[in-house]
C-alpha cells in the first residue's frame, strides 16, 4: 500500500506526516508515494540512514551544519518531469537546462556538506561533468543561458548586434533581426548538443535526486523522533511487544488541556487477544494505536513507545466502525461482516497479516453476536494469526488470550466525577484477565454523563431486576 | 521629466488603469526607456496575463514590453519562451499559473517581452521582496483591468494611474471617474499608532472610543444584515472595516440623522466597493474616510484615444483633469 491510501485508512498518521518538518515538496510526493515495506532490511536500511541523522542532530555542533543542510534541500525543485524528457531524448529548452544545472549545483554542494559532516551513507553520485555542460565559463552560479563560450560564431554574431545597436539603434532593424535569427539557429544546435549529452547522465540525476530526498526525509523522521520520544523498534519473530505505547495526536490534544496521556504496556503473541473493558477505557484508542504504530513500522518510522518490538507483516487489516461505508450504503453490520470476510480470505490465502478488529458484531443481536466473537477468536486462534479484539460480551469460551482495561479505579470510585476530570479516574493499563465477571460500568458512565434522571432511574430499576433474576 | 526621478525613490511601484486600453502598457514602456540610464536594478512583472500582442478583448493591437539589458524581469514559462531578446534565467518558480511557472531572467541583450506574473497579491508581494534581496531598487508592476487590488499599499508602495478615452468618451465623465479613484487614493491616513493596530485585524466591523480603544462590533461583514439591527455608534462615531466597504454600507451611515459626523476607517483605498455617487453623498452629510495604509501616488498618465478610434483632445484632457485632480497630468504618446 502507497503511504498516501495508508494516510486515509489508518487514523492518527496524518497527523504524524503533517508534522514531519521535510524541506522540499520533491520530497512530500516521494514520501505520498512510497510503498510499505515488508522486507525487515528494507525497514533496516531506512532505520541506518535515519540512525546516521539522528547521531547527527544530536551532536553538539549540528545546528549551523543543518541549518545549511535544509537551506539547500528546500532548494530543490522536483525535476522528474525534465529527467523524463532527456530520457525521451527531447532537446531541453532553457528552462529546463536552468533546472538540471541548478539541481546538479545543489546536489554537489549537498554531497559536499555531507561528506565535511562525515556522512556517506546517502548515494549521490558525483554530477560535475553535468555542470561542466551546462556551466561552461565555470562560474558555479545557478543561472542558465547559452552563454558565449558554447561558440565562437555565436559570440562573434552578439557581438555584431550590439555594435549595430549601438551605432543607430534604428536604422539597422532588418540587419540586426536577421543576425538574431542566425543566433537563435546557433542556440538551438547548442541546446541539441547539451540535450543529447544531459542523455549520459540521466541514471545519476535521478540517483542523486532519490538521495537527496532520503536526507530530507531521514533528517526530518530523526528530528520528529527525538522531539516525540519515538523508540528504535526490535524486529521480532515471535511477538508483539511495546512498553508505555501513546498515541502522539491523542497525547498532544489531551496535553493542550493540561490533561496526561497515559501509556500502555501491551504484547501480543501469535494467537488472538480479547481485549475487554468498560466503556471509556479507551479499547478502541489502544487499537487504533497499535495499528498506527505498526503502519509506523512498515515504513521505516520509529515508533511512539520507549521500548518496541514488533513484526514484519504483509498486511495490517482492520475492521473499526468507519463513517465511510455506511456512505456507501451499507449497514454497519453488513460492512463489518465484508471487512472479517476479507481478514479470513487472507489467513486463507496464508498471508501473513496483523488483524486489529474492534467489537465486531456489537450491532447485531447479543444472541448471535456473541457466537460470531466466539468463532471469529476459534478461526484466528486455530490459524495463529496475531489478532486483537475488543468485545463487551463476556463468556467468550474459545481458548485465546485475554486481557482486560483496569477501568475506574476502585479507590476514587465514590468521588463525584465530570465528563471533564474522567480520565484521571481511568486506569487504562492492561492486566491478565482473571476469569471472574467483567466490570458492568456502563450504568455508572451514564451517571456521570448526567443523562436524564427518569430515564437513569428506569435503567438502575432495570439492571436490579436482572441481576435478581440472575441470582 | 518629473515622474521618472519620483519612481527611484520606491522600490516598488505599480501602473494601475482605470480600464482596459487607458495607456498602461504605453505608459510602462516609456518608464522603461528613460529609467534605463538611471544606474539601479530594476524589474519589471506584472499581476495576471499582460501584455499580450492582441488584447484579447477588444482584438486591437498591444505594444509589447521593451526590456533594456541588464533589466530582471519575470513572466510566465509560455510568454518566456515567446520573448525576442536574449536572457539569463535566475529563477523559475515552484507554484504555477495558468500560463506555467514564474520564470525570473536578466536581459542580457535589450528586446521586447510578454509579461505575465503571480496571479494574486499575495504571491506579488512575495515576488516583490525576493526581489529586494537579489539586489533589485525599484520593481515595476503592470496591472491587469481594473485589478486595483495589486495597487494596494500593502503590494507596492507608490503608483501610477493612467485613464483615457477607454473609460469615458466624454471629457467631464472621464475626469469625474478619475477624480473619484484620486480622492479615494489620496485619503487621509490615520495615525501611525492606529494604523499599526488596525493592520491586524483581518475581519469584522469595529468602533474606536475616545481614549482610542477598539471595540469589536461582533458583526462579520458589512454584506452581514447585522449592522442595522444594534446600535453600532454606542462606542462613538469612529467606525473601523476591516474587510470590503458597500454602497449599502455607507447608504446606512448616511441614514444616522442624529450622528452625523462619522468618520470610517478601511484599510486602503482598494477597499472601497461603491459608487462615487453613495461615496460623496456621505462626505457630504458629513462623514469622512481616513485609511490605515496610504500609497504614493506619482502621477497620471492619459490615453486620448480609445480602442475603437475615437480620440479625445489631448490638451483638453490634460487640462480638465490638472484643473480637477491639481496634480500634473501626463500624455505619454506626446511626450
Amino acid at each position: 500500500m502507497l503511504l498516501k491510501n495508508a494516510l486515509q485508512k489508518i487514523e492518527g498518521l496524518r497527523f504524524i506526516i503533517d508534522k514531519l518538518d521535510v524541506q522540499s515538496g520533491l520530497t512530500r510526493r516521494l514520501l505520498f508515494d512510497m510503498p510499505s515495506m515488508n522486507q525487515p532490511d528494507q525497514i533496516i536500511s531506512e532505520w541506518n540512514q535515519m540512525e546516521v541523522c539522528r547521531r547527527l542532530i544530536l551532536r553538539p555542533d549540528s545546528e549551523k551544519i543543518l541549518s545549511a543542510v535544509r537551506r539547500q534541500l528546500a532548494e530543490i525543485k522536483d525535476i522528474r518531469g525534465t529527467l523524463e524528457r532527456i530520457r525521451q531524448k527531447k532537446v531541453l529548452d532553457d528552462i529546463e537546462l536552468f533546472e538540471i544545472k541548478a539541481f546538479s549545483l545543489l546536489s554537489q554542494s549537498i554531497a559536499g556538506m555531507m561528506e565535511n559532516a562525515l556522512i556517506d551513507i546517502f548515494p549521490i553520485p558525483s554530477l560535475e561533468e553535468v555542470i561542466h555542460w551546462l556551466d561552461p565559463d565555470n562560474t558555479r552560479i545557478p543561472h542558465f543561458y547559452i552563454v558565449d563560450a558554447y561558440s565562437s560564431k555565436l559570440a562573434k554574431i552578439r557581438k555584431q548586434i550590439r555594435r549595430l545597436k549601438q551605432a543607430s539603434p534604428d536604422s539597422n532593424q532588418e540587419e540586426v533581426d536577421e543576425l538574431y535569427l542566425q543566433t537563435i539557429a546557433i542556440e538551438d544546435e547548442i541546446r541539441q548538443n547539451i540535450s543529447l549529452k544531459l542523455g549520459g547522465y540521466v541514471t545519476a540525476i535521478g540517483q542523486a535526486l532519490s538521495a537527496i530526498a532520503a536526507i530530507d526525509l531521514s533528517i526530518a523522521k530523526a528530528q520528529q523522533a527525538i522531539d516525540w520520544k519515538f523508540c528504535k523498534p526490535g524486529i521480532s519473530e515471535k511477538a508483539i511487544r511495546y512498553t508505555a505505547i501513546f498515541n502522539p495526536e491523542i497525547q498532544m490534544a489531551l496535553h493542550s488541556e493540561g490533561k496526561k496521556f497515559q501509556p500502555v504496556d501491551i504484547c501480543i503473541e501469535k494467537t488472538t487477544t480479547i481485549i475487554t473493558g468498560a466503556n471509556m477505557t479507551g479499547k478502541s484508542a489502544l487499537l487504533k494505536t497499535i495499528a498506527l504504530a505498526q503502519t509506523l513500522f512498515q515504513y521505516g518510522f520509529y515508533l511512539p513507545a520507549s521500548e518496541a518490538s514488533t513484526i514484519c507483516f504483509d498486511e495490517i487489516m482492520l475492521c473499526m466502525g468507519d463513517e465511510q461505508d455506511t456512505l456507501r450504503g451499507l449497514s454497519s453490520f453488513a460492512a463489518e461482516a465484508l471487512k472479517i470476510n476479507d481478514i479470513a480470505q487472507a489467513v486463507k490465502e496464508g498471508k501473513n497479516i496483523l488483524a486489529l478488529i474492534d467489537e465486531p458484531a456489537r450491532t447485531t443481536n447479543p444472541d448471535e453476536g456473541k457466537a460470531i466473537v466466539n468463532a471469529l477468536t476459534a478461526f484466528l486462534a486455530k490459524h495463529r494469526v496475531y489478532s486483537l479484539i475488543t468485545t463487551h460480551y463476556s463468556d467468550i469460551k474459545a481458548s485465546c488470550k485475554r486481557l482486560r482495561v483496569k477501568g475506574f479505579r476502585k479507590e476514587t470510585i465514590n468521588e463525584r466525577l465530570t465528563i471533564d476530570s474522567i480520565n484521571r479516574y481511568i486506569d487504562y493499563s492492561l492486566e491478565e484477565e482473571t476469569g471472574d465477571e467483567p466490570p458492568r460500568e456502563a450504568v455508572h458512565i451514564m451517571r456521570i454523563l448526567d443523562i436524564e434522571p427518569e430515564l437513569l432511574e428506569l435503567i438502575e430499576e432495570q439492571t436490579k431486576r436482572n441481576q435478581e433474576k440472575t441470582i | 521629466m518629473s515622474f521618472i526621478n519620483e519612481i527611484v525613490d520606491y522600490r516598488s511601484v505599480s501602473i494601475v488603469g482605470m480600464a482596459k486600453n487607458t495607456g498602461k502598457t504605453e505608459c510602462l514602456n516609456y518608464i522603461l526607456n528613460h529609467i534605463k540610464n538611471e544606474g539601479k536594478l530594476f524589474a519589471v512583472t506584472s499581476i495576471g496575463v499582460d501584455g499580450e500582442r492582441i488584447d484579447r478583448v477588444t482584438q486591437s493591437a498591444k505594444p509589447e514590453i521593451e526590456i533594456s539589458e541588464g533589466m530582471f524581469f519575470v513572466t510566465s514559462e509560455k510568454h518566456y519562451r515567446e520573448k525576442q531578446l536574449t536572457a539569463e534565467i535566475i529563477d523559475v518558480s515552484e507554484n504555477y499559473t495558468a500560463l506555467g511557472r514564474l520564470v525570473t531572467a536578466k536581459a542580457v541583450t535589450a528586446g521586447k517581452i510578454l509579461l505575465s506574473g503571480p496571479s494574486d497579491t499575495r504571491s506579488l508581494k512575495e515576488l516583490i521582496v525576493k526581489m529586494k534581496q537579489r539586489g533589485v531598487h525599484t520593481t515595476l508592476v503592470d496591472g491587469a483591468i481594473s485589478r486595483f487590488s495589486l495597487g494596494s499599499p500593502g503590494v507596492t508602495e507608490a503608483l501610477i494611474l493612467t485613464t483615457g478615452a477607454a473609460l469615458s468618451k466624454s471629457i467631464p465623465e472621464l475626469v469625474r471617474k478619475t477624480k473619484y479613484v484620486y480622492d479615494l487614493i489620496q485619503s487621509e491616513v490615520t495615525d501611525q499608532k492606529l494604523s499599526d493596530r488596525l493592520s491586524g485585524i483581518e475581519k469584522g466591523i469595529w468602533a474606536i472610543d475616545k481614549e482610542g480603544e477598539i471595540h469589536d462590533l461582533q458583526i462579520s461583514s458589512v454584506l452581514s444584515e447585522e449592522f442595522g439591527k444594534e446600535d453600532i455608534f454606542r462606542y462613538g462615531n469612529i467606525i473601523f472595516v476591516a474587510g470590503i466597504v458597500s454602497d449599502n454600507f455607507l447608504r446606512f451611515l448616511r441614514i444616522q440623522k442624529h450622528n452625523p459626523n462619522i468618520t470610517l476607517i478601511v484599510k486602503d483605498f482598494t477597499r472601497i466597493f461603491a459608487s462615487s455617487e453613495s461615496y460623496y453623498a456621505f462626505l457630504k452629510n458629513g462623514g469622512k474616510l481616513k485609511v490605515a495604509l496610504k500609497n504614493k501616488f506619482i502621477g497620471v498618465c492619459i490615453n486620448p484615444q480609445s480602442p475603437d478610434g475615437y480620440q479625445l483632445d489631448s490638451v483638453r484632457l490634460s487640462e480638465a483633469l490638472q484643473e480637477s485632480l491639481k496634480i500634473p497630468v501626463y500624455d505619454i504618446k506626446q511626450m
